[in-house]
């Protein structure tokens, strides 16, 4: 599939490949901006709650196990055959991003996914931070995307990384927030009687030694899957906590952007998409203009205003759909988990054809994306979507 | 100055201002920015980092005011028992809920993160809230917050509060659904959805 993907890409050949596509290739041609015969579809399997599919599997075990992990995984591709992309195979979470490795702990519960307790800077000082080895749940999250790789080669399973602010926050906390607005202050004071009242509240210089650390860290961890043998083509490189409402997207393209980029710039030849969720169309449209930013990661809904029921606006999808055409990027359309949960059937599948409908109307590759399924969601409605895109999002 | 965060300026300003103003008339002011920031930030205008500045800046200037204000006793709007529900240990969001309902005149009890139903029905207790604000990050913890309801019910509590609930994963649906009164999807609306509740 990949070398398809490759030659596609190079220009060698068209997208025709004399057969029904499977779910990777669909998917991969879609984020490609190719049309192909209908909308790609995309469940990311740790945003649905292991006790969802099998009551034998929570954190507790997920993560301290590669095989459960392969198990569930293959429980989830039984339930969901039609899903066409699945990325990443992997219930650990945060756990699995290299900072435990560097001194964070984790809290792990049976039915709560892991999340940082207490932070690495938190017990020891930047000067004694050093790069992850190959060990713990770093090594169970790369063992497991070997595996993943080896075993269901005809679906896209490429590296998930953390990039330079994600890991920052995961080695320092929320404390990193303050460490960012004394910097930006800093870099913005009137004059020196400013700079001195700055310094009086912290360290301005902090952050971007954190950054700088951060970001080789990512260089590091990239390198290590990559040294595994793992096809790092489609490679995403995270940075959640930077995306609105968190921050501003004009703040994220001034001082964290440049850090995103040289950790893209690295992989750049595995046509990575650094990931991103603007708050708006018009937002969506100028971050398309930066080289690490301008793939499907990042043209999506997922941001945007909703209702009270985790539904965006129809206004916002043809909006979309227009700059789609415009700036020939794919759109990616999510589904919010407390949208599936909280809607009726009736209400997602109107919604699931008006937004199939406008793609196929207008031609626009577009992928749905299903995201954070939460405890107490009737998985049939994951089945509705799946069978809605089949009877409204083939493309003419 | 507390809507645009100048945090490093706020001392000074005040204590310059204390010379020639009212400390109720200072204080006043400095509500008004934090109501105007919040306002923005409904607005989608402005981001977390830039309600966190609004906040520091709002307790700084109230640090100086606070002891100038002398024994008038503060007469406040309602009193509000606020907590991250069990499980999570997340609290940016319920941070700037406390800072937004202190900044509107209520008495905040703010229980932090990861709490167990048990404390939150103890400070029912003690405390004799208007409002108990329940806040989860995650799609796994929110579900405490139909235990703490069930539990409110069981120690015959749960007629002399009105329970909010806000963060990521909650929504109306899910406030009807495990009977709580009320969903905010940010820190100003969890206000005027409040103060709404109460009759104000």
């Amino acid at each position: 599939m990949f070398r398809i993907v490759k030659d596609i890409v190079k220009g060698k050949v068209k997208m025709t490949v004399g057969r029904p596509l499977n779910g990777g290739e669909r998917f991969l041609l879609i984020s490609l901006f190719s049309r192909v015969d209908r909308v790609a579809t995309l469940l990311v399997p740790s945003n649905v709650h292991p006790q969802l599919l099998n009551p034998n599997y929570d954190f507790v075990r997920l993560t301290s196990s590669v095989e459960a992990n392969l198990e569930l995984f293959t429980i989830l591709r039984e339930r969901f055959p039609q899903v066409d992309a699945a990325m990443p195979a992997s219930w650990l979470g945060l756990a699995g991003c290299g900072q435990v490795e560097m001194g964070t702990t984790m809290r792990i519960s049976p039915m709560i996914e892991p999340s940082p307790e207490i932070y690495a800077l938190d017990t020891k000082s930047f000067e004694e931070l050093e790069l992850p080895k190959m060990e713990g749940f770093l090594k169970t999250q790369i063992d497991l995307c070997v595996e993943i790789q080896d075993r269901y080669p005809e679906m896209m399973s490429p590296p998930i990384i953390e990039g330079s602010f994600d890991l920052a926050i995961l080695l320092r906390g929320e404390k990193l927030f303050q460490d960012f607005i004394l910097y930006k202050d800093f870099l913005n004071a009137r004059d020196s009687v400013h700079k001195e009242k700055i310094k009086k509240r912290g360290d301005p210089t902090f952050f971007p030694k954190i950054m700088d650390f951060a970001t080789e860290a990512s260089i590091h961890i990239g390198k290590m899957y990559k040294e595994q043998g793992i096809n790092m083509l489609g490679m995403v490189i995270v940075n959640q906590y930077a995306n609105p409402p968190i921050m501003s997207p004009e703040d994220f393209l001034t001082y964290i952007y440049p850090y995103v980029e040289t950790v893209w710039k690295e992989f750049k030849k595995h046509r990575p998409t650094a990931g991103y969720m603007p708050p708006s169309p018009s937002s969506a449209k100028e971050i398309s203009k930066y080289p690490a930013l301008s793939g499907i990661a990042c043209f999506n809904n997922y941001m945007f205003p909703q209702n009270e029921i985790g539904l965006t606006s129809d206004t916002y999808d043809e909006e979309m759909i227009n700059l789609s055409k415009e700036l020939k990027t794919p759109y990616q359309h999510l589904i919010h988990g407390k949208f599936l949960r909280d809607g009726t059937k009736k209400e997602i599948e109107a919604h699931v054809k008006k937004v199939c409908e406008l793609a196929v109307e207008n031609q626009v590759p577009m992928g749905i994306g299903i995201a954070a399924v939460p405890l107490g969601t009737d998985l049939s409605k994951i089945d509705l979507i799946l069978e809605s895109v089949n009877a409204y999002g083939v493309y003419k | 100055m507390v809507e645009e965060g100048e945090v490093y300026d706020i001392e000074e300003a005040v204590t310059k201002a204390l010379k020639n103003t009212k400390p109720i008339a200072i204080m006043e002011d400095l509500i008004t920015g934090l109501r105007l920031a919040g306002d923005k930030f409904k607005k989608g205008e402005y981001f977390v980092v830039d309600m966190m500045q609004a906040a520091e800046t709002f307790k700084e200037g109230m640090k100086i005011i606070k002891p100038k204000l002398g024994d008038t006793k503060k007469e406040y709007i309602g009193k509000l028992v606020i907590g991250t529900v069990k499980g999570d240990i997340h609290d940016i969001g319920k941070n700037l809920v406390v800072i937004m309902f202190e900044g509107a005149g209520f008495e905040v009890i703010d229980l932090g993160i990861d709490v167990h139903k048990d404390k939150f029905i103890d400070s029912v207790k003690k405390y004799e809230p208007d409002i108990i604000g329940l806040s989860a990050l995650l799609t796994t913890t929110m579900l405490e917050m139909e235990g703490i309801i069930e539990a409110l019910k069981a120690n015959n509590l749960r007629e002399q509060v009105k329970i909010m609930i806000g963060g990521a994963p909650a929504s109306s649906r899910f406030a009807q659904s495990i009977g709580a009164d009320s969903y905010a999807p940010n820190a100003t609306e969890a206000v005027n959805t409040a103060l709404k509740l109460l009759g104000k």
